[in-house]
């Protein structure tokens, strides 16, 4: 009876272990022999890499910073399909019987974003985006120790990187 | 006919029941009675007086030998499925990963660079909706109290 409990421990354990990024492994397995789909996945063992690597800009310290408590990245993308508008119904329907909590959705013209969680203990371990727009659809997993607002300031950073790149630019030029 | 003769008659009339199979219970303790009161060598008396000692031994809790080793043997087989089920698991998500995975350091970062900042786009996108918004709630609000 006991091995029977510690099997059943075993298992559990092994199974929320792997529960994240789940849901994109198995979109891995549907999609494996599509070609339309790129897929791609990111080792923890890639991330512990990055952090060796000297961060030169402001983006690329926060990148650093965002990246070093990662453990694993998976994406699904898909630049001309057809069907993009049933993939992204079908994988919004995936993510809410999964689960996961919802951040933030956006929804323009051109394309619907949305962005879900699973918390525990007050930190995101996972974080899932879904984007689907007229032939392009995006299934993307971040998993590990997530910081919400580290990640936004990634853009931020690149952001400003650009203008002071354009403005670079302007002095050459004139 | 004395008393003990026609004690006699009764518990052969009465064994004759038991033995066919249609006594009744009160005439099966009075047969039991009998024999527990008349010490007799016979093998029949031998087995009445087994029978009515039957009774007074306390309720002791059933438990088949075989049965340990059987529950053991559940148990053990109970973790093999339950250790292969895992390993089918772990062997799973490992193809996934393997097949998948990027094994060049440099595209590796380039890929994770690309998609932070398609995440972190998308997130700013969606804060600077929601200031939008609560600038027109606020807007709203102020027309709605003049």
């Amino acid at each position: 009876m006991k091995k029977g409990i510690i099997a059943f421990v075993l298992i559990i354990g092994s199974m929320a272990a792997m529960a994240q990024g789940k849901l994109v492994a198995n979109y891995f397995d549907d999609l494996a022999d599509n070609e339309a789909y790129t897929k791609v996945s990111v080792s923890s063992k890639m991330f512990s890499l990055f952090t060796e690597l000297e961060a030169g800009s402001e983006a690329e310290k926060e990148f650093l910073k965002a990246v070093s408590k990662l453990k694993g990245l998976k994406i699904i993308a898909a630049d001309s399909i057809p069907n993009s508008a049933s993939m992204y119904k079908k994988a919004i329907n995936d993510v809410n019987k999964a689960g996961y909590e919802e951040l933030m959705s956006v929804q323009d013209a051109e394309e619907n974003m949305k962005f879900s969680i699973k918390e525990k203990n007050g930190v995101i371990e996972e974080l899932l985006m879904v984007a689907g727009g007229k032939k392009r659809f995006v299934l993307l997993s971040l998993y590990g120790e997530i910081d919400l607002k580290n990640i936004s300031k990634i853009a931020q950073a690149m952001k400003v990187e650009g203008l002071q790149n354009l403005s670079k630019l302007d002095e050459s030029s004139n | 006919m004395t008393n003990w003769n026609l004690m006699e008659s009764r518990i052969k009339e009465l064994l004759e029941k038991y033995w066919a199979g249609t006594s009744n219970l009160e005439e099966e303790a009075e047969i039991k009675r009998y024999f527990k009161e008349n010490p007799s060598l016979t093998s029949e008396g031998k087995y009445f007086r087994k029978v009515g000692e039957l009774k007074d031994v306390p309720k002791a809790k059933f438990s088949h030998p075989g049965k340990k080793e059987q529950k053991s043997r559940w148990s053990v087989a109970a973790a093999v499925i339950a250790g292969l089920i895992a390993a089918a698991l772990v062997f799973q998500d490992a193809k996934n990963q393997r097949e998948f995975a990027v094994e060049d350091p440099q595209e590796a970062y380039e890929i994770t660079r690309q998609a932070l900042l398609m995440v972190s786009s998308g997130l700013n996108e969606g804060k600077s909706y929601s200031k939008e918004i609560t600038k027109i709630n606020k807007a709203q609000e102020i027309v709605l109290e003049n």
